[in-house]
């Protein structure tokens, strides 16, 4: 006890490159990827908003029912949106829905009344979702399951006022004046996916993502290190919505004409929030997994028989959340993360860190090697003191 | 300074819900001093610091920083401002150490930010391998240099602690005082910290003593100890295992009585 205290609980010299080693710290990792760490990291960045969309690109020529595809696409868009709001900031969105409702009809209603073309019809329903975000961002004040409801609350509170006004058609429902072809739609939908996708990794690996999760971990401390808490939560907000509201604006365009329930129905919001947790949320590619599984299980069974859709989607969130909690992504994510029964039936992923712990440690960039950086003369003082 | 006082703190009054815990307190920091506040157990210091960094409410009173009226500010205006706090917690233990860090630096640009990142690994070396680890794994001690890495990356002018040594064995303390007055030369940085342990008179040029939310002495170290009736009032008031410690500084005859 009475060597290098502050420093390190280990033996003296606990300090040095030695006995880290012998505790197994975990120093940087020398390739990402396989690649060396700089070009793995812009990898890790480039590789998920490149492959995606070319991946889903192709999968018309694979599966040929573009409403299905798209509708998969929406939800990609709305459970990325979850993730950036859950994932980052640890609110649970259980009324999302409500911008995507406030999406689809800001699309429809500009397309309806405006004119306007296709593209800013989208732009339109996106900025219709931020703004009933921004009257909805006092909700952020509450936490936990009070914010959960609220946002539910709003949601229907939304939907009875679009439901009971004439002027959104709500009781005859909203046909859109013209009709565009489906495959523009899958590629402006692609296109959406895309944008969510970058939105992900932006937060992700950015400043602003960092702050995020510093008041995810602690608001009070946050703001005590310079984070002005409530204006990145409400961006990460705003953000969030943007996305559902442009991915209700490209489902109302592919619907066409609809009723306020379709856009409004609650199964919306559970579907993108079992989703991404269900691919992984933190992640930039469990949400899309997460959506695409998901959905495709959907559109096997759902269809045909949607009793037993129920079924397997009531067992699937059971055992999510029984041997799953941090989503598909925990099984190839950091070794640390992943569940136990999955490390026992994958020998190679739970031995290789733990027996290649101390060649990891081998010398990252910058050695702390040389006691002369300030604090040696600390050093010299407490081994004095250990004597 | 032109001003008068680098930090001052008028007719602070403030608490929780409606619970006074704050009368009229004032405080002033001088440019390039350390100021100690002393207290026991529910004296108050750490309502004080939170109230000076914004964290609660002021019922009543006025915080000024190089002059300028900050107490309407938000706490994270104040830290922009070049003034640091670390609280007792300090880090976020579910992020890794550089992130850490890099939190703490968030009114940084990102080319300072890199430039005292890297000074930083210089300073406290005992982190540049452990840069990836969760800041949770760390020890206490290892913990509470971590606060104070992140509150100095930001290059504050004005370094606020709340018990930097709080929850560490007296050896550790010994080691964080001698940190701080380290880091206090090094970094050019006023200092203002609440502590309970007299170890702290090593590093303080003044004192101001809380006693039931309102202050009590409020001078020079030297007078401070000079007048060892409050001393060993203060003193007397903590009985922790260090007692000896504290008693060895007011000199020997109040060890004796």
């Amino acid at each position: 006890m009475s060597k290098n205290p502050l420093s390190s609980p280990a033996p003296r010299g606990g300090l040095d490159a030695k006995s880290r080693e012998a505790r197994g710290a975990r120093a940087a990792p020398t390739r990402i990827w396989g690649l060396p760490v700089r070009w793995g990291r812009w990898a890790r960045r480039i590789v998920p908003v490149v492959v995606t969309p070319v991946v889903l690109g192709f999968a018309p020529h694979i599966y040929d029912n573009l409403a299905f595809l798209t509708t998969m696409i929406v939800y990609v868009v709305l459970a990325e949106g979850v993730n950036l709001l859950y994932g980052f900031t640890g609110y649970l969105p259980f009324g999302y829905v409500g911008f995507f409702g406030a999406g689809a009809y800001g699309a429809a209603l500009s397309l309806t009344y405006w004119h306007v073309p296709g593209i800013a019809a989208l732009l339109i329903g996106g900025l219709a979702a931020a703004l009933i975000g921004l009257v909805l961002s006092p909700l952020l004040r509450l936490s936990g399951a009070y914010f959960a409801l609220a946002t539910l609350a709003a949601s229907q509170v939304l939907y009875y006022i679009i439901a009971n006004e004439p002027w959104t058609f709500g009781e005859t429902g909203t046909s859109l004046p013209e009709v565009f072809s489906p495959n523009q739609i899958y590629l402006i939908a692609l296109a959406i996916m895309t944008i969510a996708i970058a939105l992900t990794v932006f937060v992700k690996e950015s400043r602003f993502g960092l702050s995020l999760r510093a008041i995810r971990s602690d608001p009070v401390s946050a703001s005590m290190a310079g984070i002005n808490v409530v204006r990145t939560r409400s961006v990460a907000w705003f953000i969030s919505a943007a996305l559902a509201g442009l991915a209700g604006a490209i489902w109302a365009i592919m619907t066409a004409a609809f009723y306020a329930e379709s856009p409004f129905a609650l199964t919306i919001s559970v579907y993108a929030i079992v989703f991404a947790l269900f691919g992984g949320v933190r992640t930039v590619l469990g949400p899309v997994v997460g959506a695409v599984v998901l959905y495709s299980l959907y559109q096997y069974i759902g269809i045909s028989n949607p009793q037993y859709f129920e079924l397997v989607y009531g067992v699937l969130i059971v055992a999510l959340i029984l041997f799953l909690p941090g989503g598909l992504s925990s099984l190839v994510g950091h070794p640390g993360n992943r569940p136990k029964w999955w490390k026992s039936i994958t020998p190679r992923a739970s031995l290789a860190p733990v027996a290649s712990t101390p060649a990891v440690l081998t010398p990252a960039r910058e050695t702390d090697q040389d006691p002369s950086g300030g604090i040696s003369r600390r050093d010299g003082t407490k081994d004095d003191d250990a004597s | 300074m032109t001003e008068p006082h680098f930090f001052e703190a008028h007719h602070i009054s403030s608490g929780y819900g409606t619970t006074q815990v704050l009368w009229d307190v004032d405080l002033e920091v001088s440019e390039g001093s350390t100021v100690a506040l002393l207290g026991a157990n529910g004296a108050g210091k750490s309502t004080l610091l939170r109230a000076l960094m914004g964290l609660i409410p002021l019922w009543e009173g006025q915080v000024s920083f190089c002059g300028e009226r900050i107490d309407r500010w938000d706490s994270n205006q104040r830290v922009r401002a070049s003034i640091s706090y670390m609280s007792e917690i300090g880090i976020f233990p579910q992020l890794n150490v550089e992130d850490n860090l890099r939190v703490g630096g968030t009114g940084l640009s990102s080319r300072d930010l890199k430039l005292a990142l890297k000074q930083t690994w210089e300073e406290f070396p005992m982190f540049t391998q452990r840069r990836h680890l969760p800041a949770g794994s760390l020890s206490g001690g290892q913990r509470k240099l971590l606060g104070l890495a992140k509150a100095l990356i930001s290059r504050p002018r004005l370094l606020i602690l709340d018990e930097p040594s709080s929850g560490l064995s007296p050896l550790l303390v010994r080691e964080m005082i001698e940190m701080l007055a380290l880091v206090r030369e090094r970094h050019a940085v006023t200092i203002l910290l609440a502590e309970q342990n007299a170890k702290v008179l090593d590093l303080a040029d003044r004192v101001a003593i809380l006693n039931g939310g309102a202050k009590g002495f409020d001078g020079p170290i030297d007078e401070f100890r000079a007048q060892t009736d409050i001393a060993a009032q203060f003193f007397g008031l903590s009985k922790s295992p260090t007692g000896s410690d504290q008693m060895n500084l007011l000199g020997p005859e109040d060890q004796q009585s």
